[in-house]
């Protein structure tokens, strides 16, 4: 059942003892917060503010009607091709591009794309291109007014509900699942998108909402007057404004990344969960208790954060949310990376031939095979401790900066924090590399 | 080579310049990313070497004999098998599975299936020629057997 290869750094990999490397990756953290203790005394960062525009041509061409829906257009053609290969194509999960083509190719080339280029998901999302040739027939969305009061909340559960999918269902691999999904997944996003209007997606399409937060680490972005910048990451991620629910979207990606972690341990092959592939019971607990435990040991430390500062408590937790998008996105790339570089070679292979008809061989690739030493286990490891470490760092920096906004006890206040990521990089990396 | 890495990897690390430390701290690594495979597995093979020393003495071509493997299930149950099985890279494997139903050896990565009968024997041989780690499972029930790792 289980297609994916992936994980394929461990222990043996690393270049150097495991516990040395979890004692380099938790003092590296702890190292960058004092520097920035003893340094940044003062909030440079300027969010949305920030940035140099670009030249007028880049941004003109952008803002086109003609290329965005040039674009869309192509992206709805190709994930229309995709569920009807799920839906008809061959039935075997070896055969079937589409596992891939959501699992790896969508969901995981989706962070290098959005660390790149921004929220390109928007930008393309075929959602919003089906949302626009039905909300003529509509008319008006009726609960318009009501959305900002639901914040990211929807995409919360949305981005659980595909977590779920990808790392508990056990039938997640077959194809017939995969368009299912799809199916469903698209009918209940634009029924929201038709009641909720074309806010909606913003707020609760699942792929957009995390483009988005990873797409604010680009270097390119939005200013708040609407200029197309080149910024710097770390403004950009400032730029992200409080909104309820924010915290439960990153809770949800880090915590899933955990799970993926702890279920390719032998711990839980062997123990927790022996029977995963026959039930979807002990992977839809594991997954809520690693959720359950991102959440508590964060809020805890910011709410903490405020009794210390003298701040109100129950803001804390979404007033530092944002630093948690570098963290989450480390984990993603030291999760994922080489599923997208080895297994994601299988979605190309398979485009050659997506309905498996005799003899047909569109790019005359259909007879390669994955080649799984286009990346050595050792480089892997490497890239997830670096991923997992320079995520951490940069999540401490940005937090730091907003603590300094409010100078009282600003550096006490910041302690319980600092140590929650000390611990995260620690047991993140252990999860990984442990396996 | 371990006291070389070491060296590399820690004022890296302090000094937070991580890029630097996950490209550079192994020669070894820089190259296979783009490399064509044959280049990238010997690169590999010289960087897996360096970590379990029995490894090194390894010689490239299968020995005769390699790692054997027998697994039986039956009522449902697996025995004779651990979790994790480590080979070194270029080794022979030879998997037996005996099994009560019908059922298909699958090993992922080197993508080979191999049937069982019911009430008997699949059998697979193959050179463990790629680094990594490998899920093998009875294809079927879509039960995982063991990881393989060869490194």
């Amino acid at each position: 059942m289980i297609v994916l290869a992936h994980g394929v750094g461990s222990r043996a990999d690393l270049p150097v003892p495991l516990t040395l490397a979890l004692y380099g990756a938790g003092l590296a953290v702890l190292v960058s917060f004092l520097a920035l203790v003893l340094l940044w005394r003062t909030p440079r960062l300027r969010g949305d503010a920030a940035g140099r525009p670009l030249p007028g041509v880049v941004q003109a061409v952008v803002d086109s009607p003609v290329t965005k829906g040039v674009l869309r257009a192509v992206v709805l053609l190709l994930t229309l091709v995709v569920v009807a290969v799920a839906l008809v194509g061959p039935p075997s999960p070896n055969d079937n591009l589409s596992p891939f083509a959501l699992y790896v190719t969508l969901w995981v080339g989706l962070i290098p794309a959005s660390l790149l280029l921004g929220s390109f998901w928007a930008y393309v999302n075929p959602l919003r291109a089906l949302h626009a040739g039905l909300a003529k027939l509509t008319g008006e969305a009726p609960a318009e007014r009501r959305l900002p009061s639901l914040g990211y909340w929807p995409a919360a559960v949305a981005l659980l509900v595909f977590v779920w999918l990808e790392l508990v269902l056990p039938g997640r691999a077959e194809p017939r699942t995969v368009g299912i999904f799809l199916v469903l997944y698209g009918v209940a996003q634009l029924v929201a998108g038709l009641w909720f209007g074309a806010g909606w997606y913003a707020r609760g399409d699942a792929f957009e909402v995390y483009s988005t937060l990873l797409g604010r680490m680009s270097p390119f972005g939005r200013r708040a007057d609407g200029q197309l910048v080149v910024r710097s990451p770390l403004d950009g991620i400032d730029g992200l404004r409080q909104e309820r629910g924010l915290t439960a979207v990153v809770m949800v990606l880090i915590g899933s990344t955990g799970f993926d972690g702890l279920s390719r341990t032998q711990y839980w092959q062997a123990g927790p969960g022996q029977e995963a592939y026959l039930t979807a019971v002990p992977g839809t607990l594991g997954l809520l208790v690693m959720i359950a435990i991102a959440t508590v040991l964060y809020v805890g430390a910011t709410l903490l954060a405020g009794v210390l500062t003298g701040q109100p408590p129950r803001t804390q937790p979404g007033r530092y949310a944002h630093s948690l998008v570098p963290i989450a996105a480390g984990y993603a790339i030291a999760h994922y990376f080489s599923l997208l570089l080895l297994d994601g070679q299988a979605t190309w292979i398979l485009a050659s031939n997506p309905f498996g008809r005799d003899g047909v061989d569109l790019f005359g690739t259909y007879s390669n095979a994955i080649d799984y030493t286009a990346v050595s286990p050792r480089a892997i490891a490497n890239v997830q401790i670096g991923a997992i470490v320079l995520g951490h760092v940069l999540g401490v920096l940005l937090a730091h900066d907003r603590a300094v906004r409010t100078p009282h006890r600003a550096t006490t206040g910041q302690l319980p924090l600092v140590v929650v990521m000390i611990a995260f990089t620690v047991g993140g990396l252990s999860l990984l590399l442990s396996s | 080579m371990p006291r070389s890495s070491r060296t590399l990897v820690l004022p890296a690390a302090l000094a937070v310049l991580l890029t630097g430390c996950s490209a550079g701290s192994d020669p070894d690594t820089a190259a296979p990313a783009a490399a064509p495979s044959p280049a990238a597995s010997s690169a590999a093979s010289s960087a897996a070497s360096s970590a379990p020393p029995a490894a090194a003495t390894t010689a490239p071509s299968p020995t005769p004999t390699g790692t054997v493997i027998e697994v039986t299930y039956a009522a449902g149950e697996l025995t004779g098998v651990e979790p994790r099985v480590e080979v070194p890279l270029g080794e022979q494997v030879v998997l037996r599975v005996t099994s009560d139903v019908v059922e298909e050896i699958h090993v992922h990565g080197y993508d080979l299936y191999v049937d069982i009968p019911a009430g008997g024997t699949g059998e697979v041989v193959f050179t463990a020629d790629i680094p990594g780690a490998y899920e093998i499972e009875l294809h079927e029930v879509g039960r995982p057997i063991f990881q393989l790792r060869v490194a």
